[in-house]
């Protein structure tokens, strides 16, 4: 069985500052790390590969050469192989065009079991998981918690929602995307680092993937940015401190009874 | 040249809160600090923006006659910013601008205000975000841009383990932390020093500018005579310290003032000394059986120049177990670590990109020989992973912390009995036995964590009965005066503030102490400048 674990690098958003005047970010000296979700991805990408017994694990991700950084740090974590998806062509592209390109990568790995984050970081938008299954015609799973159990073609699993944990059965092939509540990622031995640090990883161009200049890249993004802005800030929160929790109770109360009628609890 | 001359200044009026309850009700965190020591009351509170309104507040308040301490982050834990039995705090924390940065032909310096965190500085470095700074000449300016562009990384690199600390509180108690076993403490990266002193007069001086000669600085007085600040030699050890003034002839102005733990003046602006960052770090755990293979590893690591490491830290399995029960419980983001059961040590190695194969090659072979389990390793060569690193070994004086706080809930008064000693090489492993010898005997349960390279262990007693924190003391005092004798340092990087007064009374000779209460009162003769600090 291939188990694929799709990863991403992203800006570190602790860092991230935005330009007063254009509303871009500014990168300088900002540190690209792993998409944070993605390492639960991989971490339960490894445990099923363990319950499954013969399996592989492959991690995958799209971007430029230096993105090569993410799948050494699965490589060290245990997976078994990486590839880089990177092509000028692959540049400018949205959640449509990116699920595009990596389903074809992940159709040529013959994936069945397809792991992700639930979103990164840098774009927030949960649409690159959800879309590869579609895209290559796979059920899907969002917010994964738990995979309860693998019985032939199916899976068990456990997903998290507003209220509360619902468990489905679905079939193989599949899409899951994954919340950090799934595990706790293992970490890499000091020989583990150092040979990922030295695997060789394939790159895959479009041509590799049989994909199109129309429908990867910007001319296969349908997505138009209209306007990047900041939000205005419309309050401030107030800490209250006090001794004890009844002060604390009191202060809130007086707090609340100075709010305009219609915002009173 | 060992004359030190005021320069002119212009006093600028201080933003101040006036009133004991006042402060008592609004200002509250100013009467104690992270020692939890806590002062009654505090009568005057000045809030300087500017280096003008804090000698504006130190000049008043000389004139009154009123005692005052100076704080920062109040990160310290020895209560030197906890204003017990004092009239008044100067806080710079406003004072919180980095100035400028500058290429002065030898490297790259960040000028700065002593109320910038040590985060802040080393985020805005590397973030390289430095342009349009305060203070920066037309020199610095362009110097700034040029740093912008450059191809290398410069940083910060002392990195105390508590980053919220301000640097001047930073300077004034010469911290340290895990990685000066490369880059050594504080001190060496001062170059340059404003200082208000408790008279309010400004000085300002660079490193290799004013040395003590003939047995003294000489301070020039508005009259234009001299007064004498006799500076003795002292027998100082041989390991990292923070003990008061390292007195001896020749010595330099700015180390007068690095460490002097705000007995001497109000350090008010800083220029620190900058290096080229290791293009890449890597940090490498490794769990052992004992802790006998800890100090063999250590000893051997000595020898060996091929290893670029920054730093070399160890746990106990004390310190192994607290952080395990804690991962069980998910109370900590910790990793699920192969094993638990016994000592680990933690190298952190800084090298450019294409050494670093070499290096952690060299690393593993190493702790090969050395009989040490591959699988019981945790390695990270990036950004994420050696956070959560960090995470992992800021876990453990927490864990400490958490432990005593549960016992102190049962028996009020209780406390941990934490040492911060350092030792010469050669004496290391006996310091250990003496330590573990001392524990056996007396039954106590500790924690043993810190930095090993250094030879600097800080050995955590976790007294459960007040007869057993009675017992810590005495023993902590018996390792004191074994360490001092030995060439050893009983205040290594936390300082000596209140809490370790007595410590000082073991490192130095009745004589040597008098030697530093004459340097502090030449230049605070009413002696109103943290009273009951030091010495």
């Amino acid at each position: 069985m291939q188990i694929a674990v799709c990863v991403k690098q992203v800006p570190d958003t602790a860092d991230i500052r935005i330009h007063p005047e254009t509303n871009t970010l500014i990168r300088d000296g900002v540190d690209a790390i792993l998409n944070p979700f993605d390492a639960y991805a991989i971490e339960e990408a490894l445990r099923l590969r363990d319950r499954l017994g013969e399996a592989t694990v492959t991690a995958v991700t799209m971007g430029p050469k230096q993105s090569e950084a993410v799948l050494r740090q699965a490589l060290a974590m245990g997976a078994d192989d990486a590839v880089l998806l990177s092509d000028r062509a692959f540049a400018g592209a949205d959640t449509w065009a990116t699920s595009l390109t990596l389903s074809a990568a992940l159709k040529k790995l013959n994936a069945k079991i397809i792991l992700c984050g639930k979103q990164a970081i840098d774009g927030d938008t949960a649409q690159v998981g959800p879309a590869i299954a579609a895209h290559l015609g796979f059920s899907q799973v969002s917010y994964l918690t738990k995979v309860i159990d693998i019985s032939g073609d199916c899976l068990r699993v456990e997903r998290l929602l507003d209220h509360g944990r619902e468990t489905v059965q679905v079939p193989v092939p599949t899409v899951m995307t994954v919340v950090r509540e799934l595990n706790n990622p293992r970490v890499a031995t000091l020989n583990a680092l150092r040979q990922a640090r030295n695997k060789p990883i394939p790159c895959w161009t479009s041509q590799d993937l049989l994909l199109n200049a129309e429908e990867i890249g910007l001319p296969g993004s349908p997505t138009e940015v209209r306007e990047i802005f900041s939000p205005e800030v419309r309050g401030r929160a107030e800490m209250i401190q006090t001794q004890s929790i009844e002060q604390a109770v009191t202060l809130l109360m007086q707090r609340l009874g100075q709010l305009p009628g219609e915002d009173r609890p | 040249m060992n004359r030190i001359l005021p320069l002119p200044i212009s006093y600028e009026t201080c933003p101040a809160v006036i009133g004991a309850e006042k402060i008592a009700e609004e200002y509250a965190g100013f009467l104690a600090d992270e020692s939890r020591m806590r002062a009654n009351q505090l009568e005057r509170l000045y809030l300087p923006q500017s280096a003008e309104q804090a000698a504006f507040a130190i000049r008043e308040l000389h004139d009154m006659k009123k005692s005052c301490l100076v704080s920062g982050g109040r990160t310290g834990i020895t209560g030197a910013t906890s204003p017990i039995s004092t009239d008044a705090t100067v806080s710079l924390a406003k004072m919180n601008r980095i100035l400028a940065i500058g290429h002065d032909g030898e490297g790259y310096y960040a000028r700065v205000e002593p109320g910038v965190s040590l985060q802040e500085l080393m985020k805005r470095l590397r973030l390289r975000d430095v342009l349009d700074l305060p203070g920066a000449t037309e020199a610095e300016k362009e110097s700034a841009e040029a740093f912008r562009r450059e191809h290398s990384r410069f940083w910060f690199p002392v990195d105390p383990t508590e980053l919220t600390a301000h640097i001047g509180g930073a300077v004034a108690n010469n911290a340290s932390g895990a990685r000066s076993y490369r880059y050594g403490a504080m001190r060496n990266w001062v170059k340059a020093l404003k200082v208000v002193l408790p008279d309010g007069r400004l000085i300002a001086f660079r490193r290799g500018q004013i040395r003590a000669d003939s047995g003294c600085f000489l301070l020039i007085q508005p009259d234009g005579s001299e007064s004498t600040i006799p500076i003795e030699t002292l027998t100082l050890p041989r390991t990292k310290a923070t003990l008061g003034y390292p007195l001896r002839e020749g010595m330099d102005l700015v180390d007068l003032f690095v460490g002097s733990e705000g007995t001497l003046g109000a350090i008010v602006e800083i220029e620190l000394r900058l290096a080229k960052q290791p293009q890449t770090i890597a940090g490498v755990l490794t769990v052992l059986d004992h802790e006998e293979q800890a100090l063999e590893l250590v000893e051997q690591l000595r020898r060996r120049s091929d290893l670029p490491l920054n730093a070399v830290e160890y746990f106990d399995d004390a310190a192994m177990l607290l952080l395990q029960n804690l991962q069980i419980k998910n109370q900590a983001d910790l990793p699920p670590l192969v094993k638990w059961e016994g000592p680990a040590l933690y190298f952190e190695l800084g090298c450019e990109n294409d050494e670093l194969d070499d290096a952690l090659n060299a690393l593993e072979t190493f702790l090969d020989n050395h009989g040490v389990d591959p699988a019981a390793t945790w390695a990270e060569d990036n950004d994420t992973g050696l956070e959560r690193m960090k995470h992992f070994r800021h876990a453990v004086p927490e864990a400490v912390n958490a432990t005593i706080g549960r016992h102190a809930e049962r028996v009020p008064g209780l406390h941990k009995v934490g040492t911060d000693m350092a030792v010469p090489p050669t004496q290391l492993r006996q310091a250990m036995i003496m330590y573990r010898e001392g524990l056996r005997q007396t039954g106590l349960t500790s924690v043993v964590f810190g930095h090993i390279g250094d030879c600097h262990l800080h050995v955590n007693i976790l007294p459960e009965t007040l007869d057993e924190l009675a017992r810590a003391k005495d023993l902590y005092r018996s390792w004191a005066m074994e360490v001092a004798r030995n060439g050893g340092a009983v205040a290594a990087e936390h300082g000596i503030g209140r809490i370790k007064k007595s410590m000082l009374e073991i490192q130095y000779a009745p004589e040597s102490l008098a030697a530093l209460r004459r340097v502090r009162h030449a230049l605070d003769p009413k002696g109103l400048f943290a009273p009951g600090v030091l010495v």
